[in-house]
């Protein structure tokens, strides 16, 4: 028996079909992943958190930095890391603190050694949308 | 990937950054992919504006024997601000309070000024005398302002800036000087009787002051007929310090005090005897102090190793001159 091929014409749609088709799952890949992208972005710059207070806790607490966010953007952001002089000293263990907005959350920064009196402490916490705010706060002196 | 503006203007980059995000939106092809982010940008630059003009002032007035306090907080700035927190801050002790502030203080309109008193704080302690303290307010913004150090005694008030935080008592510490009351001599305590006064002072502050020749002992007649006020002017200072060996007190140091001539540093801890011109009506006459019961004050004058102008006025006590 003969065998017969695809005529020229189902074979020229075929083709068509096809190339519409991974074309289009492309376009509607990269429009998704743009619009991802650009959502995030947007969220990002919406951002705004301050450190509101550092309270280098008195003896027998004295390795520990009680730290005051307060979120005062306009989206919700999550806290993922905080440095303390160039070492994360929060945020190692995947943990993250979510603030609403305008609310106001606090994070306790152990140091593993007590803080030094009068020295010069920077504070640089990074959020989950790679926004990175920095404060420099100055430890008391000792009673 | 692009940083944020407000990123960038914490680094310092605002101008420069605003440059860059010209170019890059109006020469780039994703002109309009980036329009939503453009508008976005925008609208939190617009918010950050306004939060860069937030300008606040705060003054703090001591109360009820400096424990309370009225904090005055003046909205300097065209925008409507709300607060949203008070810290006191106890430097003294390293304790941090937060209180809410209540909802009728919360919206400051622009250029307006309002007042919150220490008895409209959920929860607040009281102020301990003699702590240093600070205050810091927080806006909706994110704006954080701060007052200077005080320290909590009734009266002084945080401004005027040029004003020494500077302060010191009257001694009535026997070991700690030979001069532990009003007395006749700068050795030892000798009931007054009219003359030269001496006194001495410690710096219980956190500032060193000098203290200047405006400084007076006043003397205000109490339960006589006819009320009179005399006033001394200080025109020297002693230092003494305890011998263990000889027990006795060894002088150390001392000078005069003129118009051109101010006295020794006093640093904080540091006791001085202070010595002041015979009281007189005419302060610097010479005319005598009368017979009489008096209550005495001295009224300090100086300055500080700030800069800063220093005023004190210290009640002593009661003194009857025979």
């Amino acid at each position: 028996m003969k065998s017969k091929g695809i005529s020229p014409i189902i074979s020229a749609l075929l083709l068509l079909a096809i190339t519409v088709s991974v074309f289009s799952i492309l376009l509607a890949t990269i429009h998704w992943w743009l619009s991802d992208q650009r959502y995030y972005r947007m969220q990002a710059i919406r951002e705004r958190l301050i450190i509101e207070d550092a309270w280098f806790m008195p003896p027998p607490k004295d390795t520990i930095i009680r730290l005051t966010f307060t979120n005062v953007g306009k989206t919700a952001l999550a806290i993922r890391m905080v440095i303390v002089n160039g070492r994360v000293m929060w945020g190692l263990k995947e943990e993250k603190v979510e603030i609403e907005i305008g609310e106001t959350r606090i994070i306790y920064v152990n140091l593993s050694s007590p803080w030094s009196p009068n020295t010069v402490y920077s504070i640089r916490v990074i959020t989950e949308r790679g926004n990175e705010i920095e404060r420099i706060f100055s430890a008391p002196q000792r009673k | 990937m692009l940083e944020s503006a407000w990123h960038k203007r914490q680094k310092g980059e605002c101008d420069s950054y605003r440059r860059d995000l010209f170019l890059h939106y109006h020469y780039s092809a994703h002109h309009l992919f980036f329009y939503e982010i453009i508008r976005q940008e925008m609208y939190m630059r617009a918010y950050d504006v306004e939060r860069e003009n937030e300008k606040i002032s705060l003054r703090v007035m001591l109360t009820q024997g400096g424990t309370g306090f009225t904090l005055f907080i003046n909205n300097e700035s065209p925008e409507t601000i709300e607060l949203i927190r008070l810290w006191i801050i106890d430097i003294t002790n390293n304790f941090h309070y937060n209180y809410s502030i209540p909802e009728e203080k919360k919206v400051l309109n622009p250029w307006s000024e309002t007042f919150l008193s220490s008895f409209e704080l959920k929860g607040f302690i009281g102020l301990t005398r003699r702590n240093y303290y600070v205050m810091r307010l927080v806006t909706s913004r994110g704006n954080i302002v701060e007052t200077p150090p005080f320290i909590a005694v009734p009266g002084p008030v945080t401004e005027p800036p040029w004003l020494s935080l500077g302060y010191i008592e009257a001694c009535f510490n026997k070991a700690e000087t030979p001069v532990y009351d009003l007395s006749d001599s700068h050795l030892k305590t000798t009931p007054y009787k009219g003359g030269k006064a001496y006194i001495s002072f410690k710096n219980i502050g956190s500032v060193t002051v000098f203290l200047t020749y405006e400084s007076t002992i006043v003397f205000r007649s109490i339960g006589g007929l006819e009320p009179k006020c005399y006033a001394g002017y200080l025109v020297e200072w002693y230092c003494y310090v305890w011998d263990p060996k000889v027990e006795k007190w060894m002088l150390k140091d001392s000078g005069t005090i003129t118009h051109v001539k101010d006295s020794k540093a006093i640093y904080p801890g540091e006791v001085v005897i202070l010595g002041f011109e015979e009281p007189s009506e005419i302060p610097g006459s010479g005319a005598g102090i009368r017979e009489g019961t008096y209550d005495v004050f001295f009224a300090a004058s100086g300055y500080d190793e700030f800069g800063k102008i220093f005023f004190a006025s210290i009640y002593i006590g009661t003194c009857e001159i025979p």
